[in-house]
């Protein structure tokens, strides 16, 4: 399903931060791992991953670092960083409160049937 | 990046991947380590996304895909761009920020001192002083235009023939070397003729030197729109080196009277040039006076003068200057400074072809820079060079017209001019000292033992002052004549050693050594 841009545009950068939190990731991997583990539902444009990972670097949420990738390759890995895990939190908890009342004024129709 | 490690990123990519890849890299517009990562980057993205094809045409195809989805290049760029400039240290994007403000500010005072520099100059153009008139009216005495020397000049000039220009090379002179018997009879028989020629000439010339003034009227006072001026001062130059000549056509002939005769009237060319209030044509008077003082030294010098011609010509000298030798006037080299300050922003632009642009941040209005100049010559003095010395005072070059490049090109080297003055004074008071010494010696036989001694029996009306000291010039006695000298530019006595220059060339002024009036150089 596609969404609307800019209802994804918030949550982008909570999702790769989520992601991240998990195990470090290179850019490529990144992306395949949000449609996997959001059972396709979420998808990151490839013209949105570089530019949103250099942002969330420039606030200090993640760090990136160039490692031997098992292929043998050089790939840059991605992981969160303690400011990032702190502002991960955050998100989460706020988001949580929005699925609240946003489930309130839907009737609970947010859940799946 | 090295092409090598450019070719090897893409070894495994279809040639759109790395075009794509290329042009966003290029779009980037960032520094060239940070391009290389990001490409290493999203050459390993499309790498890993292509890594299960098997074919080319696939891989070409999902390329294809991907290109889409990553969208467009530009803009893909900007924005990477936009995302590595943030991941700055704050102390690069403090520095960062702060040179863009200092830049912008910087352009804007470049931006309102162009405006205001704009502004300034029409002021110049609608306030308009005519200082050509007014140094013209400063220039004519009261009197009346039969009195006026310049209208001879202007008839000799007319007349005057020129060098043949085969000649014209051996005709030129230094000071010491003038010398008829030097020529061959073939160019000695030219020369007579080219004389002869000018004869007329020479007559206005003599003529024009028994007029008391002269006065001409001058078109522009800025170098850079006179051209008239110059060709003025060429021809009076031309006037100059004819009386020389005869002059060296009357000592072949040994008619050292008339030959001293001439050179008075070449003399009195330079006092009419000497009375102008334009600043070059009084240093053509000085050079024409140069000139002449020479070649009545060299005469002396060289040839058996009689007493009777040396009296004559000494009191014709003394005459000469009777009110004093005439020295720059501030307010003259003030009217022509203004002058040629307008001239050339009204007429000439020129003067910024030689002035640094980023002067143009300074004032350049017309009240500001008068301001200046008044300021300028309310400050300079006459103090001859031993004054200054022993004062230690801060020389008039030091006088600087802060933030007004206007009035600092144009204002004059008032300390050199005025240097300049007294080198001169002292010069023709040395030669008439000499020639008072010889006219001693012939009479009792021998030199007197000081200067005094010339003043009290009436030889000589004062003392020939030296700028550099606050006596008279040196005198001493030597076994086979005298000595005659100015301590120079050192102050100090070196025993009447010639002057040098740094290329140890001799000179009758230098840094080193002393001026030496007496005996003459390259005698």
């Amino acid at each position: 399903m596609k969404f609307e841009s800019q209802l994804l545009k918030g949550i982008a950068p909570a999702v790769v931060l989520e992601i991240l939190s998990r195990g470090r990731m290179y850019g490529y991997e990144l992306s395949q791992a949000i449609e996997q583990r959001s059972g396709d539902i979420l998808s990151l444009g490839k013209g949105t991953l570089y530019p949103l990972l250099y942002n969330l670097e420039a606030k200090k949420l993640i760090k990136g670092k160039w490692e031997k990738a098992n292929s043998g390759r050089k790939r840059r890995y991605y992981s969160v960083t303690s400011k990032g895990k702190t502002q991960l939190a955050k998100q989460k908890a706020e988001l949580k409160e929005l699925t609240t009342g946003l489930n309130l004024v839907f009737g609970g129709a947010l859940w799946p049937t | 990046m090295k092409r090598n490690e450019t070719d090897k990123l893409f070894e495994n990519l279809p040639a759109c991947a790395a075009d794509f890849i290329k042009i966003v890299i290029k779009k980037m517009r960032y520094h060239k380590k940070v391009r290389r990562e990001v490409m290493a980057e999203l050459a390993a993205h499309f790498e890993d996304e292509l890594r299960d094809c098997k074919t080319s045409d696939e891989k070409e195809q999902k390329a294809q895909q991907l290109i889409e989805k990553f969208g467009d290049a530009k803009l893909l760029g900007v924005l990477l761009r936009r995302g590595k400039k943030r991941c700055r240290p704050l102390w690069l994007k403090t520095i960062s920020h702060a040179c863009n403000i200092i830049f912008m500010v910087y352009i804007s005072i470049i931006v309102l001192a162009f405006i205001y520099n704009a502004w300034a100059v029409y002021t110049w153009s609608t306030n308009d002083i005519d200082y050509v008139k007014i140094i013209n009216q400063l220039n004519r005495p009261k009197r009346t235009h039969a009195d006026n020397a310049w209208e001879y000049y202007k008839r000799a000039i007319e007349s005057y023939v020129e060098i043949p220009k085969e000649f014209e090379e051996k005709l030129k002179c230094d000071f010491c070397t003038v010398k008829f018997d030097n020529l061959s009879k073939v160019d000695e028989t030219k020369l007579e003729q080219w004389l002869q020629q000018n004869e007329a000439s020479w007559q206005y010339i003599v003529k024009a030197t028994t007029l008391r003034y002269y006065w001409r009227n001058v078109s522009g006072l800025s170098p850079y729109d006179n051209e008239e001026n110059s060709k003025h001062n060429k021809q009076m130059k031309k006037l100059e080196k004819l009386g020389i000549w005869i002059a060296e056509k009357e000592v072949s002939r040994e008619d050292y009277k008339k030959a001293m005769n001439t050179l008075l009237t070449v003399m009195k060319i330079g006092k009419h040039l000497l009375s102008s209030k334009i600043t070059l044509e009084y240093l053509v008077g000085t050079d024409i006076n140069c000139w002449g003082e020479s070649a009545i030294l060299r005469i002396v010098a060289n040839y058996p003068v009689d007493r009777d011609c040396l009296a004559i010509t000494l009191r014709e000298l003394e005459e000469m200057y009777i009110n004093g030798y005439p020295m720059l006037d501030k307010q003259d080299q003030e009217i022509e400074m203004l002058g040629c300050m307008q001239s050339s922003i009204k007429n000439n632009w020129k003067i910024y072809e030689q002035l640094n642009p980023s002067l143009l941040l300074y004032r350049w209005s017309r009240p500001s820079t008068e301001k200046r100049a008044r300021q300028f010559f309310e400050k300079v003095d006459y103090q001859s060079p031993f004054e200054r010395n022993k004062d230690q005072q801060i020389t008039n070059e030091e006088i600087t017209l802060f933030y007004n490049p206007m009035s600092d090109f144009w204002r004059p080297s008032w300390n050199t001019l005025i240097e300049l003055c007294y080198k001169q004074k002292t010069r023709f008071r040395a030669v008439v000292t000499i020639l008072a010494l010889e006219r001693w010696k012939i009479v009792k036989g021998i030199y007197p033992e000081n200067l005094n001694d010339l003043v009290s029996a009436e030889y000589l009306k004062e003392l020939p002052m030296d700028p550099y000291s606050d006596k008279p010039l040196v005198y001493k006695k030597t076994a086979d004549g005298f000595l005659l000298y100015s301590i120079s530019h050192n102050f100090i006595d070196d025993g009447g050693v010639l002057a040098k220059n740094k290329k140890g060339e001799t000179k009758l002024w230098a840094n080193e050594g002393d001026a030496v009036f007496w005996p003459v150089m390259g005698k």
